[in-house]
């Protein structure tokens, strides 16, 4: 296997074990509720009992971090999933009918571009009301056109090859082209790219949560922690300390991730 | 030449959908702002006639094409609080983000700059692996994060700088560099890198072999034919500033372009959000625009797909 | 990776766009950082800027207050012991139940010079009750005034519809000069307005001002809505004056050093009351015993404790219990378990720990999003599911003038008159009409509010408000939870600032610079 290889493999794993686990396991690892409030204990500093302490409401933030930690997931891996799916397919659909059908679509691919990101999803949120389920919906509507404009590029890239032109001119319809023996070709920046995906999804969601746009109140958002952090930033510090450490290390881990799958791919791909 | 004016030419129209694509948004959206405006008590003749006043009596359709219309005039309407025209409520806000946004590009360049000539000239050493690892750690870290801390440390604890305004220079410090410091971890990897590509040209061991200085083999020579594709990174990431921008204001209370839109979504200020996204998306295609006219003629051969 | 094209030689343009780019922001740079105020100008801290300070179209409180307390004079205004007092009326009397007749007082300018006369109050009037373009302000006194002229040189009369008894306070509008309709600062009060930005509205001493020379030469509002900024704003003595602008639990770092040194705090009960709203269209909350229920099990002294930081006090009911027109009972104590015992009785018996869920909307207001969940967290104890959904304050508004919610809360703030019920209360005043967001209905209560309202000998008006008020204890169209203490935080560098029962900034003009 080769470095770059194995350099993605551990760090795959890392972000399993580090990430993954905890986030699926939350409710037997978490040892308090997150959700029970103690008024009394506002605020107490990290300690035995409370090991990163407790948050305006008394509830436990260690707990509130596992739980989190799921939000976050499944946040970040459905918006990808489904930005993915919709990006991959339109971008393929425009690369290989090429003329008007590429020129539209990519127009309305630069039409969303013109937003800078943060921009449409706060207005897109704010149309469709609070809830996790429609920051996902308003991330995808973002998401999917890196994936839709990378896909054509590769696309482009592959169609001039011999194997393409040989099954067109054997009279293979449009779908099974693009399904069998173009898409396979290009999955592989797809996955570099979906890795980004992610950490890009997570990041996102919690500035939304975090400008009181995203999750609804009392939900463990990442982003939520640290926007209650900030109003109690001068007498407890504590409570914005551990959420933006996960934020940062799990973004961080999808970035490498990557950067390691990307090199993995194309070793001759200079490194960004 | 060709792909300039191809990509003038498309300009207008994704601006128009960009309006559009607003419009609708908004039109969609619950949230009375004529009951917001008169509150409760309002009789239904009063709320009648403010509503005509605005214009929202009339259908979808109409109040679309006027607005398409009076855009393009340069006419952005007036807010609905208050009835100040939403071009002069812009443009009293747009210096602030401008600050902040130039601001955070000296902060990302002043960063970048030192640490990816260092990288690059100490290649394979600890200093190599120490800037990487901020380069890597500047990318995750959230800004709403960094903010905050940076807010606690230096305004509070250490009352080093003022905080929360906008005023002298020293009011600008904290808001850019939370904001610069993810383009700083950018363009540090990128100045590296390219630096890198640069010193391994032909003309540098020319430079070399001419006996002159290490320094000014890097510093002059190297370093002015490698920044350009940083510049143009810059103008890449424009974007990311303008999103990071609106967290940016929202945590410093700076009174630009960010902290207008996010009130007027909130009070559904029609009008002036229109005009706030517009001038935002605006800007940034014309940055778009300018970093490809630089891009072009500093690479006639680099063409588009 | 871009390859470099350029084969040795100067390039200076690449370096000298650099240094461009480094300087523009010094350039950019707003000149100056804050002014250092003069020993005169008060500066005060506000945390959301007024929507407007136009007397017609303000509604909220801050806009209300700057308007009606400094910019402009009002033809009555209320004491100390919220009593209707002289303002630019300086005397009054009830010719009939239904006609009255103001004083108008002499010698009074307007800040264009204008003279007032009773004119100007007539169009004040006339222009406020205006059936299309009026006022939402006007709204009361639109329904009860029939017709308003000048008498001679000093005198208003007022004809009513009916002999309304809470008209006086109804009276506390804004006096605007006739000659100048659309001049919307041109008031007669102690100060002018100087500028108004979004974030800064500045105010000068009005030197021919009527009454007591204003102590300030200068007054500054700063919006600072940020929580954190506002404390730092105190730490640097930035601030010298915020009336119930701080967070609660900020008040304790005034009690240490350096702040207690530089700033003291004054706390009075007000008049601001936060309640509970319940949908009565709802089928679950049109039973009496789920909201009784429901107000056992909220735990409000705890509430009171820990989130106000015992800066409030418990609410029986609308007005505080030192008003004349107080509730007769007590409010309701808590106790879960009778809450249970009454939602089984009501039909709604506990299974798998759970017996009903509600949605409570709240607005995106921090503290107002922490009592909510508090409050689901003290019903999740009898089996209640609560769902806490907060909104933007428009979509908030909207949902609650439609009824579309089951549980949401607010406050009322500056109510001095129980004839405000009736917008609460009566059958008829359903929104957009009234305020009876709850849709509440109830024969004997809408008898009795119409009653009150009529009724002018004080003893009968007591009894018949007492009544009223006993009912709704019972029927519970609101769960009430405390009246907010005023409190202003004050610079020890003045002397003369007092705490209206209505949190206003009604002697904010008797601020004088302290003697050293």
């Amino acid at each position: 296997m080769s470095h770059a290889a194995r350099r993605a493999l551990a760090l795959g794993l890392l972000l399993l074990l580090g990430f993954c686990l905890p986030a699926l396991l939350a409710p037997w690892l978490a040892p308090h509720d997150p959700a029970a409030l103690d008024l009394a204990g506002a605020l107490e500093p990290p300690g035995p009992g409370h090991w990163l302490g407790r948050d305006e409401q008394g509830a436990d933030i260690l707990s509130r971090l596992l739980y989190g930690a799921r939000i976050s997931l499944l946040v970040g891996l459905a918006t990808v999933a489904l930005s993915a799916t919709l990006g991959t397919a339109v971008g393929v659909a425009a690369g290989y009918a090429g003329g008007a059908v590429e020129q539209a679509l990519m127009r309305l691919v630069d039409v969303l571009l013109a937003f800078p990101g943060l921009l449409l999803a706060i207005a897109l949120v704010a149309v469709l009301g609070p809830g996790m389920v429609n920051v996902v919906i308003a991330l995808t509507a973002l998401g999917w056109t890196g994936f839709a404009r990378l896909a054509r590029a590769q696309v482009l890239g592959v169609m001039p090859l011999d194997y393409v032109q040989a099954a067109r001119s054997l009279g293979a319809g449009p779908v099974r082209i693009m399904a069998v023996h173009i898409l396979p070709n290009i999955l592989g920046p797809i996955w570099v790219q979906a890795s980004f995906g992610v950490a890009g999804a997570i990041l996102a969601e919690a500035g939304l949560s975090f400008l009181g746009l995203g999750a609804p109140p009392g939900t463990p958002s990442w982003g939520a922690m640290l926007s209650d952090g900030k109003s109690v930033l001068m007498e407890a510090p504590h409570v914005s300390l551990a959420p933006g450490l996960a934020i940062m290390a799990v973004v961080l881990g999808f970035n490498l991730l990557g950067d390691a799958l990307g090199d993995w791919l194309d070793p001759r791909r200079s490194r960004e | 030449m060709r792909f300039l004016v191809n990509r003038i030419v498309w300009t207008l129209p994704i601006l128009a959908g960009v309006l559009t694509l607003v419009f609708l948004l908004l039109h969609l959206v619950p949230g009375d702002p004529v009951d917001l405006m008169l509150g409760e008590n309002a009789m239904a003749a009063d709320r009648a006639e403010m509503r005509a006043q605005l214009g929202l009596d009339r259908p979808l359709g109409e109040q679309y094409l006027r607005y398409l219309g009076r855009t393009l005039q340069g006419d952005l309407g007036r807010s609905l609080r208050g009835g100040g025209p939403v071009r002069t409520l812009i443009a009293e806000r747009l210096p602030a983000t401008a600050e902040l946004m130039l601001g955070a590009m000296v902060v990302g360049l002043g960063l970048a700059l030192p640490l990816g000539v260092l990288a690059a000239v100490r290649r394979g050493t600890w200093v190599d692996s120490a800037a990487g690892g901020f380069a890597v750690l500047g990318v995750a870290m959230p800004n709403f994060w960094l903010g905050p801390l940076l807010i606690l440390l230096f305004a509070i604890r250490l009352d080093w700088l003022p905080v929360n305004e906008r005023g002298g220079l020293a009011h600008l410090v904290l808001p850019a560099v939370t904001l610069g410091t993810h383009l700083a971890a950018l363009l540090s990897r990128m100045t590296r890198a390219s630096l890198v590509a640069a010193l391994g040209e032909d003309y540098i061991r020319a430079a070399r072999a001419k006996g002159l200085g290490e320094a000014r083999v890097v510093g002059v020579h190297a370093l002015r034919n490698a920044l350009i594709p940083v510049l143009t990174v810059i103008g890449l990431q424009v974007g990311a500033l303008l999103s990071g921008a609106i967290i940016t204001e929202s945590i410093f209370d700076w009174p630009g372009l960010g902290s207008l839109l996010l009130d007027a979504i909130r009070a559904r200020d029609y009008a002036l959000v229109q005009g706030c996204v517009l001038v935002i998306a605006l800007s940034y295609v014309l940055i778009n625009l300018l970093t490809d006219l630089a891009y072009g003629w500093a690479d006639p051969r680099i063409r588009r797909p | 990776m871009l390859r470099p094209l350029f084969q040795g030689g100067p390039r200076r343009r690449p370096a000298r766009a650099l240094w461009l780019i480094a300087l523009l922001p010094l350039a950019c740079a707003a000149p100056g950082g804050a002014r250092a105020a003069a020993p005169d100008e008060v500066v005060v801290l506000l945390e959301a800027a007024p929507a407007t300070l136009d007397p017609l179209l303000a509604t909220d409180a801050y806009g209300v207050r700057i308007s009606n307390q400094l910019l402009f004079d009002t033809l009555l205004t209320l004491d100390d012991a919220l009593a209707p007092a002289p303002g630019l009326a300086d005397q009054w009397r009830q010719v009939t139940p239904t006609r009255y007749r103001l004083r108008i007082r002499r010698g009074v300018r307007f800040h264009d010079g204008h003279p007032l006369t009773p004119a100007d109050v007539v169009f004040t009037l006339q222009s406020l009750t205006a059936a299309t373009g009026g006022s939402p302000n006007g709204a009361a006194l639109r329904q009860k005034l029939r017709a308003v002229r000048a008498l001679g040189a000093d005198e208003v009369e007022l004809d009513l519809n009916a002999p309304y008894a809470s008209l006086l306070v109804d009276l506390i509008v804004p006096v605007r000069c006739r000659a100048t309709p659309d001049a919307p600062f041109n008031g007669t009060g102690p100060f002018r307005l100087l500028r108004q930005t979004p974030t800064e509205i500045a105010l000068e001493r009005n030197l021919d001002y009527h009454g007591a020379r204003p102590g300030p030469a200068r007054v500054t509002f700063k919006v600072v809505q940020d929580e954190n900024t506002r404390m730092l704003k105190f730490l640097k003595g930035d601030v010298d004056l915020a009336v119930n602008a701080l967070p609660l639990d900020k008040l304790l770092q005034f009690r240490r050093a350096p702040l207690s040194g530089r700033y003291r705090v004054e706390e009075a009960p007000g008049l601001s009351y936060q309640y509970l709203g319940l949908n009565l269209a709802d089928p679950i909350l049109a039973q009496a015993k789920v909201r009784r229920a429901l107000a056992l099990a909220i735990n409000v002294d705890a509430l009171i404790k820990f989130r106000q930081k015992g800066h409030a006090t418990r609410a029986a009911w609308l007005l505080p219990a030192d008003s004349p027109y107080a509730a007769p009972g007590p409010p309701p104590r808590y106790d879960p378990a009778q809450a249970a015992r009454l939602l089984d009785e009501a039909g709604f018996p506990l299974k798998d720990g759970r017996r009903f869920g509600l949605t409570y909307k709240t607005s995106t207001d921090r503290a107002a999003v922490i009592q909510a969940r508090v409050i689901q967290s003290d019903l999740r104890e009898i089996g209640v599911e609560v769902d806490v959904r907060a909104f933007e304050w428009a979509t908030f508004y909207e949902d609650i003038q439609k009824g579309n919610f089951q549980l949401f809360s607010l406050r009322w703030i500056g109510v001095v008159d129980p004839d405000f019920q009736y917008e609460l209360f009566h059958s008829s005043q359903l929104p957009p009409r009234g305020r009876n967001r709850g849709r509440y209905r109830n024969p004997e209560a809408d008898r009795l509010l119409e009653a009150g309202r009529l009724e002018t000998d004080p003893a009968r008006r007591r009894a018949l408000y007492r009544r009223l008020e006993g009912r709704l204890q019972d029927d519970l169209p609101y769960i009430s939870l405390w009246h907010n203490n005023n409190i202003a935080i004050v610079s020890r560098r003045f002397d003369g600032f007092r705490l209206h029962p209505t949190g206003g900034f009604q002697h904010l003009a008797e601020m004088r610079p302290a003697a050293p």
